[in-house]
């Protein structure tokens, strides 16, 4: 492929195009993640021959995207929060516990509780995909990199340039904001 | 004695195993006392495995065409 091949090149594309364009949609959002996906694979393309192989080739791909994404959003978004980009500190939590850290408004019991019942529930389905899509930027990205695309923290760190600890808290928000969603929609039947 | 609101804050931690000996010690005992942790890491859990499901992002063979065609223009 570094000598031209044209045909490694498309191969690589097809294969590297589906994560890539999770990873921007996480960070941009659906409206414009296709043209970052775009402007990064003429990254890569441009880069190409001095990839060094210290990291593995997808590993190296999806950090140009990463970096094409943030780049992207700090041009788009300088009327957006920093929080909304950075990761947030909205605690979907606070104000479930007493001051002595005890439960003031206990999880309720779900309708189902199993992972099974909980993904035949189409509705359910689509309103936590929903909600993942309204996450703060780098939350989702840490999110659809290790949940959806099975990255290590290690990989995961490499790609978007971010602490393990900072990836670990990030995650762990991402995934009780969905929590707390899946248990709106148990409560009430509504996204 | 762990608290409630730090078994919370710990869960992603706890069902990773990625807590030392001690730390799953206490978490464990604190599970065995209070029935609101344990429906909370039980639905926690279900929801970290279900959400491990979504859909990943569907990707058109036009995507795809789009960006060989701008690295490589057909020619006129």
């Amino acid at each position: 492929m570094l000598q031209g091949d044209k045909a490694s090149f498309n191969r690589i594309v097809e294969v590297y195009y589906g994560p890539m364009l999770g990873l921007a949609r996480s960070i941009v959002g659906m409206a414009i993640a296709d043209e970052v996906v775009q402007e990064a694979w003429l990254s890569v393309y441009k880069a190409l021959p001095k990839f060094e192989g210290r990291s593995s080739l997808k590993t190296w791909i999806l950090r140009i995207t990463a970096n094409e994404a943030k780049s992207r959003l700090r041009r788009e978004s300088r009327h957006l929060s920093l929080e909304a980009i950075s990761g947030g500190e909205t605690d979907v939590m606070a104000g479930r516990f007493q001051n002595n850290g005890h439960w003031s408004l206990p999880p309720s019991a779900w309708h189902d509780d199993g992972p099974d019942a909980l993904l035949t529930n189409v509705e359910m389905g689509d309103c936590i995909e929903h909600s993942l899509s309204r996450l703060p930027a780098l939350q989702q990205a840490v999110f659809t990199l290790k949940e959806l695309e099975g990255y290590s923290f290690e990989a995961l760190c490499n790609i978007l340039e971010i602490s393990a600890s900072n990836a670990r808290v990030l995650l762990h928000r991402a995934r009780i904001s969905l929590y707390a969603k899946i248990e709106h929609f148990q409560e009430s039947g509504e996204c | 004695m762990l608290s409630c609101r730090q078994i919370v804050d710990q869960a992603s931690d706890y069902l990773e195993h990625d807590v030392s000996f001690s730390q799953r010690l206490q978490f464990r005992i604190h599970l065995l006392m209070c029935h609101h942790c344990r429906r909370f890491i039980r639905q926690f859990s279900a929801a970290m495995q279900m959400t491990r499901c979504l859909s990943k992002t569907p990707v058109s063979q036009a995507q795809i065409d789009a960006v060989l065609h701008r690295i490589d223009p057909p020619e006129q």
